[in-house]
C-alpha cells in the first residue's frame, strides 16, 4: 500500500502561541514603562559596582597616557550579548574621545568590526572630537577563537592597556585573555552573559557583570528614558514569572499532598514545541 | 607512536615546537610567540578565508545558481523567488565592500541593520522560549515528596524535598538579585539579594571547578603529545 505524505507550510504555528502570549505581555511591559518613562518619570536603578568602575579605568588610563582595550567577545553581530557590548562600547567611545586617550578594539567578526567602527566613530563625532578617531584602532584580527586570544593577548603584553574590558559573548578563551590582562597590571571589567565563563571573570577581574548586568549596563550608564523604560518593564516581567512560578509550585504541591491532576495544565503552558 | 612516514615526522615536529614557542609565553613576551602567534592568525584568517569560499560561496551560491541559469526558462515560479533572494543577499554582502570607499561606506549601514535585526527577531522569540518557558518548567517541582502513595509525614523522601525546595528559593532569590529598578532598602529585600548572590557563587564555583578539570586534561592531552608522539615517537622512528 503506497502511503503519500504531505507537507502544508503554515503562516501560524499554534503549537507556539504561548511564546506569543509572553512576547505580548512582555511588550506591553516595556512599552508601558518606555512611554512613562519619556514623560519624565523619574526611574531609578540600582547600583551595580561594575558599571561605577568604567569612569575610574578611563580615568587611570588618561593620567598613565596608555591605551585602553575593548573586547567585545566572540559572538556574531546577530548576538545578544554582542549588541549589549556594542551599547557599552558607545558609552566608553564616547568617555575615552573627551580625554584624547587611544581605544583599541580588536574584532574576531568583520561584521562586528564594521558595526564597531560605525560606533566608535559615532561617539566621537558626539563627544565633538571627529578628529581623534584612529580607523585602525578597531580592527579585524582573525575569525578563530584561540588565534583571536592568542593575538589579543599578544597586544595586552606589547601595547600594556590602562584597562581592559571583556564584554560580550565569550567561551573557553575567558581565562586566557583575563589572566594575560591581570599579569599586566591593567585594572579590568569583564561581563558576559555565558554563565560557565563568568567564574574565570570573577577571579581574574577587578570589576564583572554577572549575567544580566550586562543587558542592564546600557540603560545604567546612559540613563535614557527609552533603556530605563526597557530596564523596567523587564522588571516587571520578572515579577510575572516569580507569581507564575509560585502558581505552579503550590499547585503541584497541593497536587502532591491532595493527590489529582489540576495542576498539570498550568505545566503544559510552559511546554515548548517538541519540548 | 612512531610516525609513518617522513613528513608525518615533520609535522609532529612543528607542532612540538610550536606548542613550546606557545608555552614560552609563560616566561614572558618573546619573539619566538610572537613568530608563532603571526603564524596561527595569518594561517587562521588565511584557512576561513578558502573554507568560506568552499563551505559557503561556492556550493551555497554558485553552484545552485549554475544549475538555475543553465535551465532557467523551464524554472518554476518559487525557483524564481529563490534566486532573487540569493541576489538580495549577494547585493547586501556586496554592500559591505563599500567600506572601502570614504563617500559610500554609509552603505554598509544596510547590510549592518539588516543582520541587527534579524539577530534580534530570531533572537527574542527563541529566548523566551528557552531562557524563560524551559526553566521556568524545569523549575516548576513540587516542594513536598512522598516515597509511595500514602500522604504521611513519615513518608517524606527529604533528600528530594530538601532538593525541590532549595532549587525553588535558589532559582527565586536570583531573579531577585537581578531586580534593577526596584529598591532595596529593608531587610527582606537585602537578605533575598545576599541569598541570591550565595547561590550564584555556589554555581560559579562548581562550574569553575569542573572547566579548571578540563582544562587540566587538554594541558595532559599536550604533554601527553609532546612525550609521546614528540619524543618517543622520534626515538621510535629512528629504530632507537
Amino acid at each position: 500500500m503506497n502511503v503519500m505524505a504531505t507537507i502544508d507550510a503554515t503562516w501560524f504555528d499554534l503549537d507556539k502561541l504561548n511564546v506569543l502570549v509572553a512576547l505580548v505581555v512582555l511588550s506591553a511591559l516595556i512599552l508601558y514603562f518606555i512611554y512613562h518613562a519619556r514623560r519624565g518619570k523619574a526611574l531609578f536603578v540600582r547600583r551595580i559596582p561594575g558599571l561605577e568602575s568604567v569612569e575610574e579605568a578611563i580615568g587611570r588610563a588618561t593620567e598613565l597616557g596608555k591605551p585602553m582595550l575593548y573586547v567585545s567577545g566572540i559572538g556574531g553581530a546577530g548576538d545578544v550579548a554582542t549588541i549589549a557590548a556594542m551599547n557599552i562600547l558607545g558609552y566608553v567611545a564616547e568617555q575615552v574621545a573627551h580625554y584624547d586617550t587611544d581605544l583599541l578594539v580588536p574584532c574576531i567578526d568583520p561584521v562586528v568590526m564594521t558595526i564597531e567602527q560605525e560606533l566608535v566613530k559615532n561617539s566621537y563625532t558626539r563627544a565633538g572630537r571627529p578628529e581623534n578617531y584612529k580607523e585602525d584602532n578597531v580592527c579585524y584580527l582573525t575569525g578563530e577563537q584561540f588565534p583571536y586570544a592568542m593575538a589579543v593577548s599578544g597586544i595586552m603584553v606589547r601595547e600594556k592597556p590602562a584597562a581592559n574590558f571583556f564584554m560580550g559573548s565569550f567561551a573557553a578563551e575567558s581565562l586566557i585573555l583575563a589572566e594575560a590582562g591581570a599579569a599586566t597590571g591593567a585594572i579590568q571589567i569583564a561581563g558576559t552573559s555565558a554563565e560557565s565563563q563568568i567564574p574565570f571573570f570573577i577571579v581574574a577581574c577587578d570589576y564583572t557583570l554577572i549575567g544580566e548586568e550586562l543587558f542592564a549596563a546600557s540603560a545604567y550608564l546612559s540613563r535614557e528614558p527609552l533603556l530605563l523604560g526597557c530596564l523596567k518593564g523587564q522588571d516587571y516581567a520578572k515579577l510575572v514569572i516569580i507569581v507564575a512560578l509560585l502558581a505552579g509550585i503550590a499547585l503541584l504541591t497541593a497536587d502532591v499532598c491532595l493527590p489529582g491532576q489540576f495542576s498539570q495544565w498550568f505545566v503544559n503552558l510552559f511546554a515548548s514545541a517538541g519540548g | 607512536m612512531a610516525p609513518d612516514t617522513f613528513m608525518d615526522l615533520i609535522g609532529v615536529w612543528l607542532a612540538a615546537v610550536l606548542s613550546l614557542c606557545v608555552f614560552s609565553f609563560l616566561l614572558r613576551d618573546n619573539i619566538l610567540y610572537r613568530v608563532t602567534e603571526a603564524i596561527f592568525v595569518g594561517g587562521s584568517v588565511g584557512i576561513g578565508i578558502v573554507l568560506e569560499f568552499w563551505n559557503g560561496f561556492y556550493p551555497k551560491l554558485i553552484v545552485p545558481f549554475q544549475k538555475f541559469v543553465a535551465k532557467a526558462a523551464d524554472q518554476p515560479p518559487e525557483r524564481w523567488v529563490w534566486a532573487a533572494y540569493m541576489l538580495f543577499s549577494l547585493c547586501l554582502g556586496v554592500l559591505f565592500l563599500s567600506r572601502f570607499s570614504r563617500k559610500q561606506a554609509w552603505l554598509s549601514r544596510f547590510p549592518m541593520a539588516y543582520l541587527i535585526g534579524l539577530g534580534t527577531g530570531m533572537g527574542i522569540p527563541l529566548g523566551i522560549q528557552t531562557f524563560i518557558f524551559e526553566q521556568t518548567k524545569a523549575t516548576l517541582v513540587p516542594l513536598v515528596v512522598f516515597q509511595g502513595e500514602l500522604v504521611q509525614w513519615s513518608q517524606i523522601n527529604w533528600i528530594v524535598t530538601l532538593g525541590n525546595t532549595s532549587l525553588v528559593v535558589g532559582v527565586l532569590c536570583v531573579l531577585y538579585y537581578f531586580f534593577f529598578s526596584f529598591k532595596k532598602t529593608d531587610l527582606f529585600s537585602r537578605a533575598t539579594s545576599r541569598l541570591g548572590v550565595a547561590y550564584l557563587m555556589l554555581g560559579f564555583g562548581a562550574s569553575f571547578g569542573y572547566t579548571v578539570m578540563a582544562r587540566i586534561s587538554l594541558l595532559t592531552g599536550r604533554v601527553d603529545f609532546l612525550k609521546e608522539d614528540w619524543i618517543l615517537g622520534t626515538l621510535r622512528y629512528f629504530g632507537w
